[in-house]
């Protein structure tokens, strides 16, 4: 098959399969950190995704060098369309964004993480195709993400001065504002009328 | 070396269908000199004139000018309705990548072309000739990666990734000042009808 967009879908099952033949294909330790859609795939939130998205990271060169040689075999194996590609390769993330990602399961020497929710939350805000900002209302519907950790985290990015290689900060908060709008509109987060800014409705999520 | 006559022909029609772009507030590209010739203003003879043009950029700039003015879409249609063979078909496939993408993207072009998202949808068709899912299938996704799928066993291009890279232009395009505006003639022409 020449063409990755015709591999066929990753839904829950391909993405475990694809998980645990990886765990059996490296040595070295390895950290992966799902991204994007894979994430909501994974929480059984939505049905399917195009990409794995992942980061990765490994504590010597030789776990990435293992990914990197075992990836294509994998990918063409189990026909699925695997991709290295996190938020911090469009925006910048705040500091430690990748320890405070969500460890779920290990497979072998491979450590699954889901990458920091606030974080994916800012790049689908920013990135802001229809169905990442169905993505968001899903997330926060199901209490995976607390609304003020996310606006922690933009207070943290909107100061940063570099790292913005796609998007620029006002163009993020934009797209931001329109979906605190919308968000508000749908009855997930609130407005906090002493400060003006939102807050989860009804408390914050877990 | 001097261009050929064919050369000459389709450079001068590059400088028209830009300028007629240009003037629909499609910026994306520029003509290189002054047009010689009528730029066709009314839509239906420029979107015909860009399903026939030999320049694969003027071709894909119809799902840009759909994109912008999605009200253009009946003259789309009728554009499409007087084409034959694989031109026709490839301005099917453009139409339907324009309504998919448009889908895909609906709040990101509303916030930058400054329009409410309840804008006008550009309406499905040519769907059930090539068997395609419907529009409302993952926000469009779903068409438009059928679409690609179908595109790409029948011509041999990847054309997920043309899409997707045209779309990403246009993203990136239209925040820029003057994108989407009609020149003063055209609003002229849109007044006296």
């Amino acid at each position: 098959m020449s063409c990755d967009a015709v591999r066929a879908l990753a839904d829950r099952e391909r993405l475990e399969r694809f998980l645990r033949a990886l765990g059996e294909s490296v040595r070295s330790p390895l950290r992966l950190y799902l991204v994007d859609a894979s994430v909501l795939v994974d929480l059984g939130l939505r049905q399917a995704t195009l990409d794995i998205d992942y980061v990765a990271q490994a504590d010597g060169p030789q776990g990435l060098a293992e990914l990197e040689r075992q990836l294509p075999r994998l990918k063409e194996q189990l026909n699925v369309n695997v991709e290295p590609a996190g938020p911090a390769d469009f925006m910048p993330v705040p500091r430690g964004a990748l320890d405070q990602s969500r460890y779920m399961r290990s497979y072998g020497p491979v450590a699954v993480y889901h990458y920091h929710y606030p974080s994916l939350i800012l790049s689908k805000a920013a990135r802001s195709a229809e169905r990442d900002l169905a993505d968001v209302e899903l997330l926060l519907r199901e209490g995976v993400v607390d609304w003020a950790a996310v606006e922690a985290a933009w207070a943290e990015v909107r100061a940063s001065e570099t790292g913005w290689l796609r998007h620029t900060p006002s163009e993020v908060e934009r797209r931001l504002e329109a979906l605190r709008g919308r968000l508000r509109a749908a009855g997930l987060i609130a407005v906090d009328p002493a400060t003006e800014s939102a807050e989860p409705a009804g408390g914050p999520a877990a | 070396m001097r261009a050929t006559s064919g050369e000459a022909q389709a450079g001068a029609e590059w400088d028209r269908l830009a300028e007629a772009l240009n003037r629909y507030g499609v910026c994306h590209i520029a003509p290189l000199t002054k047009p010689r010739g009528a730029v066709p203003s009314d839509p239906v003879g420029l979107l015909l004139r860009l399903a026939k043009a030999s320049d694969v950029r003027l071709q894909e700039a119809a799902i840009l000018l759909l994109l912008t003015h999605p009200k253009l879409a009946p003259a789309a249609q009728d554009a499409i309705s007087r084409l034959g063979g694989v031109q026709r078909d490839r301005a099917m496939r453009r139409y339907i990548a324009a309504s998919a993408l448009q889908r895909m993207w609906r709040t990101r072009i509303s916030l930058a072309l400054g329009r409410p998202a309840s804008e006008v949808l550009i309406p499905p068709a040519y769907l059930d000739i090539l068997r395609l899912p419907p529009l409302e299938e993952d926000y469009g996704r779903a068409t438009l990666r059928a679409l690609a799928a179908d595109e790409e066993a029948r011509y041999g291009y990847d054309a997920w990734a043309g899409y997707t890279s045209l779309m990403d232009l246009f993203l990136a395009e239209i925040g820029l000042q003057g994108w989407g505006q009609r020149s003063d003639e055209l609003r002229r022409r849109a007044r006296t009808g």
